[in-house]
C-alpha cells in the first residue's frame, strides 16, 4: 500500500503547511524540503504528495496558480490561505502540547 | 470561519463543471515533478535514460496517485453518479414494459400537476400583475347582518383621514354606448373617484394623466382609453389624443392610452371620471369598489385597526346612516383571486392527490421489483458495494423514471393547457395569461423530484438493507421474506384511502349539482326569447318608461307574439335591488324586518312571457308611469312568510327608508302571488321578491321577454325591425333564445363536477390496479402454498378465501383511513355543495360501495388464478 497512514497522512499536512508557511513553491520544490526536513523519517514516494496537495486545496487551506519558475517553465506554486495560516497555528500549538504531553510521558525523567 | 468557503466553492465549482481542465492540469503538475526530477538526477551525472527512470521509481505508481488526487478532488462521487445512472438506465431498459407504465403513468400525473399549477399561479399566487400588489388593499364594508355594502362617494372622502393608507380610490363599471365611430357600440367603461391611477400605479403609453380638476370631473370630461380598446377600436393611431368620444350623451376628449399593465378591473375599455352629478351623493346609496394603497411598511392589521376607529367616529357624525358599518381590509389579490379561490384549491388539491396515487403505485412496483432483484443487490454488497452505494442505486432508477415523466409530462402539458383553459369557468382571474413558462418548468422539476423520493425511497432502502441480510442466502425466491409485501399493502392501503376521499368528493359535488338541476327553476325558458338594451344611469325615468312601454307595444302588436315584456333583471340573473319592507297595518316579527326583500320591477305580461305561474290573484294591470296606480305582486315565498293565513291580496306594501331626509314610504297594493323563481343556477334557494310596474323604481339596464312559437330567425328579424326605429343611440344586445340566455350561468359547477368526477374515477382506477398487482404478486408468491394445501384436498372455497382477504384487508383499512379524511375535506367543501351536507351519510355509502365493488373486481382475477394453481407443476418447481 503505497498510501500513508492516518497519522502519517496529517502530519504530512501539517509539514505541507509548514513549508508554504515560509515561503510558496510548486510540487516537486516541496518534495525536496520535505525530504531535506525529514529526512526518512517520512516513507513516502514523492506521489503521494500530491493527493495531500488536491485534499488541502479542496478544503481551502492552501490555494495554487501556475507561475513560471526561475528557469522559466510552468509550474503549479501553492500558497496558504489566510485560514490556511490559521489552522497551521492552531495545529503547532496542539501539537506542541500533545508532543510534550508525550514526551513528558513517554521520558518522564527529562 | 467562514471565509474558507470564499476559496473552497470556486475551486469546487470548476472542478465539478472543468473537469477536463483540472484533468489536464494534474496530468501537467505530475508530468512537471517528473521533469523536474529527471533533470535534478541528470545534474548529479545519471544518464538521461536513467534519470527518468528513476524519478518515476522515486515518484511512485502514477496510476493511482493519479486517482487518488481525483478522489481527493470528489470526482468519484459524480463519476459514481454517472456510472449510477447508466446502470440504471441498462436496468430500465430490460424491463420496458415496467418502464412504460412507470414513466407513462407519472407523466400523466406529473403532467397534470404542471397545467393544473400553471393556472393556479397566475390566478391564485399572482393574480395583480401590479407594481406593489402586496401593498394594494381592498376595501369592504359590512352591515351589522354581515351584509356587504359598496362604498358611497362622502364615505370613501371620509377614509382619507386615515394615516396608514396613502391614497384612496374608488369606482364603478357602466357599459355605455359609443356612437359616430360606426354602428353604435357598447363600452365598458370605468367610473372613476379619486387618484385610481396612483393607487394601481399602472403606466401611461402615450398622452397625458388627468389633471386634479379632470378627476373631479371638472371641466369638459376627458377619458383614457384601454390599451387593447385603442388598438382594436383605433388600429392604435398614434395620434389618438384630442380625438372625441361620444359616449351615451357626453362627449369626451381623449388625453391617452394607458399601458397594457392596466388589467385591473377586468376587460376595461375607457377610464374615466365619475360624472360630476355623481361625485357626490347621499351617504346611503352604495355603489362604489374602494381599492387603497398601504404606506410603506404599514402592516394589514394596523391599517384595519385605525379604520376600525375611523368606522367608529363616522358612525358618531352620521348616526343616521353610519352606525352599524363596519370596514373590511383584504389584501386586493387575495379579493380578486376570492371567487376562484377554492375551486382552483380543490382542482389543484385534486391533482396532487393522484400524482401521490400514482407514486405510491411506481414505489409499490418498485418494492415488487425490488424484491426479484435482490439477488442483484446482494451480489452487489458481497462484491464490495457500500450499502449507501446500492441505495443510490435503486433510487437512482426512480429519478430517472420521474426525470422523464416530467420531460413528457411538460408537453403533454403544453399541448393540453388550451384544452383545458377553454373548459373553465372564466371567474378565475388572468385565466388568458396561464402558460407554461419558467416558474412552471420549475415548479414541475419540483414535482419530479418529489415523485422520484415519494415513489423511490422505500424501495431503494428496503433493497440496501435486505441486501445485507442477503438474498443469496435464502436460495428460491419460494421464501423471500414477508416485510415488502407488508410494505406494498401499506402502500396500497393509502391509495384507496386517497381515491375515497375523492370519490367522496365527487360523489357530494354530483349529488349537489343533481340538486340544482332537479330543483325547479320557476319559470319556463322554452319558447321564450330575450335581448337586452342598455340605457345609461343618467337616463331619465320617463324616457325609459316610454320606450319600454313602446317597444313592448311594438314587439306585442306583432303576429304570431304571444307576450312581450320588459323585466330589470333575467331569472337567474340575480336581483337588482333589495332591503327591508314595511307593511301597512301589520307590525312584523324581527325576523320579518330583517329579511332582505328583493325589489323588481317588470310590466305585467312579464310573468306570461317568462312562463312564471300567477299563484292567487292577478297581475297588476298597468304599465309605470307618473300617475299608474301603486299595485306590486309577491312571490310565493314572501307571500307564505308575511301572509301564513293566505290574506296577501289587498295589503299595502313598501321598502323601509331609513334616515330623516329620505322621502315617506311609498306604498303598493299587493294585486297577486306568483311562483318563486330562482335568481342563481349555483343556489336553488328561492329569494322573497315584489314587482313592482315598470318605471315605479329606477333601473336603466332593459331586458325585454317575449313568448313566441316563431323559430329564432324569425323572432331576431322581427325584434330588429321592430325595435330598430326607436332605439336612437341605444342598441339591442344579447338576442338570443331564453334557454341559452339562463343557462350560461351553469358552468362553474358543471366544469367542476365533471372534473372532479373524471378524476375521482380515474384515482379508483389507479388505485385497483395497484391492488390488482399487490395481489397478483402476493398470488405467485404463494402459489406453492396453494398448491401443497390443494394436493392435500383444499376446497377451491378455502383458498379463495385467503386470497381474497390479502386484497380486501388494505380495501377496508383504506376505507377505514379514508373516512375521517373525507369528512374533513369536504367540510372545507361546504361552501361549493348545494342541498347536501359535507357529511352527507348517503354518499359515503355509494362510495364505500363502489371502493369495495372495484377493489373485489381488482382482486377478481388473481383469485382466480388462485384457485386453479395446479398442485402438481408448482411442487416440481423446487
Amino acid at each position: 500500500m503505497s498510501k500513508p497512514s492516518d497519522l502519517v497522512q496529517g502530519t504530512l499536512a501539517l509539514l505541507i503547511l509548514k513549508s508554504l508557511a515560509l515561503q510558496p513553491t510548486h510540487g516537486w520544490a516541496l518534495s525536496q524540503r520535505l525530504r531535506q526536513i525529514s529526512g526518512d523519517v517520512l516513507q513516502v514516494s514523492d506521489g503521494s504528495l500530491y493527493p495531500s496537495l488536491a485534499k488541502l486545496e479542496q478544503d481551502g487551506w492552501i490555494e495554487s496558480d501556475w507561475q513560471m519558475t526561475e528557469n522559466n517553465r510552468r509550474a503549479k506554486f501553492y500558497s496558504l490561505t489566510p485560514p490556511g495560516r490559521e489552522a497551521l497555528d492552531r495545529e503547532t500549538k496542539n501539537w506542541e502540547r500533545l508532543s510534550s504531553a508525550i514526551t513528558n510521558i513517554v521520558r518522564p525523567e527529562v | 470561519m467562514s471565509n474558507r468557503l470564499l476559496y473552497i466553492l470556486p475551486l469546487r465549482l470548476r472542478t465539478l463543471f472543468q473537469r477536463n481542465r483540472t484533468e489536464t492540469e494534474m496530468h501537467d503538475e505530475l508530468a512537471f515533478h517528473i521533469d523536474m526530477q529527471t533533470e535534478a538526477l541528470m545534474a548529479k551525472g545519471m544518464s538521461a535514460e536513467d534519470a527518468r527512470l528513476e524519478a518515476r521509481k522515486s515518484f511512485g505508481n502514477l496510476g493511482v496517485h493519479q486517482e487518488e488526487v481525483r478522489d481527493a478532488r470528489g470526482f468519484t462521487w459524480l463519476e459514481g453518479l454517472f456510472q449510477d445512472a447508466r446502470q440504471s438506465i441498462k436496468t430500465l431498459r430490460r424491463t420496458p414494459g415496467f418502464t412504460a407504465v412507470a414513466v407513462l403513468s407519472l407523466a400523466i400525473s406529473i403532467g397534470a400537476a404542471a397545467t393544473v399549477f400553471s393556472i393556479v399561479d397566475v390566478g391564485l399566487l399572482n393574480p395583480l400583475p401590479l407594481p406593489h400588489a402586496d401593498r394594494l388593499v381592498f376595501l369592504q364594508e359590512f352591515g351589522t347582518d354581515h351584509k356587504v355594502y359598496n362604498g358611497n362617494p362622502a364615505r370613501l372622502k371620509d377614509w382619507q383621514r386615515s394615516q396608514t393608507l396613502s391614497t384612496v380610490a374608488g369606482f364603478y363599471g357602466e357599459g355605455l354606448i359609443l356612437t359616430g365611430e360606426g354602428e353604435p357600440s357598447r363600452v365598458q367603461a370605468l367610473r372613476t373617484y379619486g387618484p385610481i391611477f396612483d393607487v394601481l400605479s399602472v403606466p401611461l403609453s402615450l398622452g397625458r394623466w388627468p389633471t386634479a380638476d379632470e378627476a373631479k370631473a371638472e371641466g369638459p370630461p376627458v377619458a383614457l382609453l384601454s390599451e387593447s380598446f385603442w388598438r382594436k377600436k383605433f388600429n392604435s393611431d398614434p395620434n389618438i389624443s384630442g380625438h372625441v368620444l361620444r359616449l351615451g350623451s357626453t362627449a369626451y376628449q381623449v388625453i391617452g392610452v394607458l399601458g397594457k399593465e392596466a388589467r385591473y378591473p377586468e376587460e376595461i375599455e375607457v377610464w374615466t371620471a365619475a360624472p360630476r352629478e355623481l361625485q357626490t351623493t347621499q351617504r346611503q346609496a352604495g355603489f362604489l369598489d374602494q381599492v387603497a394603497i398601504l404606506r410603506p411598511g404599514v402592516s394589514l392589521a394596523s391599517a384595519q385597526a385605525e379604520l376600525n376607529t375611523i368606522a367608529a367616529q363616522l358612525a358618531n357624525e352620521y348616526p343616521e346612516t353610519d352606525r352599524g358599518r363596519a370596514v373590511q381590509l383584504t389584501p386586493l389579490a387575495d379579493h380578486v383571486a376570492s371567487n376562484a379561490r377554492i375551486g382552483l384549491l380543490l382542482f389543484f388539491s385534486v391533482v396532487i392527490a393522484i400524482l401521490l396515487i400514482v407514486c405510491l403505485n411506481v414505489a409499490s412496483l418498485l418494492l415488487a421489483r425490488g424484491i426479484s432483484r435482490g439477488r442483484e443487490a446482494a451480489i452487489r454488497v458481497a462484491l464490495g458495494a457500500r450499502r449507501s452505494r446500492v441505495f443510490r442505486l435503486f433510487l437512482m432508477e426512480s429519478f430517472l423514471i420521474a426525470i422523464a415523466s416530467a420531460a413528457i409530462g411538460l408537453a403533454m402539458a403544453a399541448l393540453g393547457l388550451d384544452t383545458l383553459k377553454a373548459m373553465l369557468p372564466l371567474e378565475i382571474p388572468r385565466l388568458a395569461d396561464a402558460a407554461i413558462g419558467l416558474r412552471t418548468v420549475f415548479a414541475t422539476l419540483m414535482f419530479a423530484i418529489a415523485a422520484a423520493l415519494l415513489s423511490g425511497t422505500l424501495p431503494a432502502w428496503q433493497a440496501a438493507t435486505r441486501a445485507v441480510n442477503s438474498a443469496l442466502k435464502e436460495g428460491g425466491r419460494s421464501n423471500i421474506g414477508t416485510g415488502p409485501q407488508l410494505l406494498r399493502s401499506a402502500l396500497v392501503t393509502a391509495e384507496i384511502a386517497l381515491s375515497f376521499v375523492l370519490v367522496v368528493t365527487a360523489g357530494l359535488m354530483a349529488n349537489s349539482f343533481l340538486q340544482l338541476s332537479v330543483a325547479p327553476l320557476g319559470f319556463n325558458p322554452e319558447q321564450a326569447y330575450s335581448f337586452a338594451v342598455n340605457f345609461s344611469w343618467e337616463t331619465k325615468n320617463s324616457e325609459l318608461t316610454q320606450f319600454a312601454a313602446q317597444a313592448v307595444e311594438r314587439l306585442s302588436s306583432a303576429p304570431g307574439v304571444t307576450a312581450a315584456s320588459v323585466v330589470d333583471r333575467l331569472p337567474l340573473h340575480g336581483g337588482s335591488q333589495s332591503g327591508p319592507i314595511t307593511v301597512r297595518n301589520l307590525s312584523l316579527t324581527p325576523a320579518q324586518q330583517n329579511e332582505q326583500v328583493s325589489w323588481r320591477t317588470a310590466s305585467p305580461e312579464y310573468f306570461t312571457a317568462a312562463g312564471v305561474p300567477m299563484v292567487m290573484g292577478s297581475v297588476f294591470h298597468n304599465f309605470g308611469g307618473e300617475k299608474a296606480p301603486l299595485e306590486a305582486v309577491i312571490s310565493h315565498r314572501l307571500a307564505t312568510a308575511l301572509f301564513p293565513q293566505g290574506d296577501a291580496i289587498g295589503r299595502e306594501i313598501a321598502q323601509l327608508r331609513r334616515g330623516k331626509d329620505s322621502a315617506p314610504a311609498q306604498y303598493f297594493r299587493i294585486t297577486g302571488v306568483v311562483g318563486d323563481v330562482r335568481h342563481q343556477s349555483s343556489d336553488a334557494t328561492v329569494p322573497m321578491e315584489v314587482f313592482v310596474p315598470f318605471g315605479a323604481t329606477f333601473w336603466p339596464q332593459l331586458r325585454f321577454v317575449v313568448r313566441t312559437k316563431m323559430p329564432f330567425t324569425e323572432f331576431s328579424q322581427l325584434a330588429r325591425t321592430r325595435i330598430q326605429p326607436i332605439l336612437g343611440r341605444q342598441v339591442i344586445e344579447q338576442l338570443g333564445p331564453l334557454t341559452e340566455q339562463t343557462a350560461e350561468t351553469k358552468t362553474a359547477p358543471k366544469t367542476r363536477t365533471l372534473l372532479i368526477t373524471v378524476f375521482a374515477l380515474l384515482s379508483l382506477a389507479l388505485s385497483s390496479i395497484g391492488l390488482f398487482g399487490l395481489l397478483s404478486y402476493e398470488i405467485t408468491r404463494r402459489a406453492p402454498e396453494f398448491g401443497i394445501r390443494i394436493a392435500l384436498g383444499a376446497q377451491p372455497v378455502e383458498i379463495a378465501k385467503t386470497a381474497l382477504r390479502h386484497g380486501l384487508i388494505p380495501a377496508l383499512c383504506g376505507l377505514l383511513v379514508g373516512i375521517p379524511i373525507a369528512l374533513l375535506v369536504s367540510q372545507a367543501l361546504q361552501s361549493l355543495l348545494f342541498g347536501v351536507q359535507a357529511s352527507d351519510p348517503r354518499t359515503y355509502v355509494m362510495a364505500s360501495i363502489l371502493a369495495i365493488a372495484t377493489a373485489l373486481a381488482a382482486c377478481l382475477i388473481p383469485t382466480l388464478r388462485a384457485m386453479r394453481v395446479n398442485p402438481i407443476s408448482v411442487l416440481r418447481q423446487d
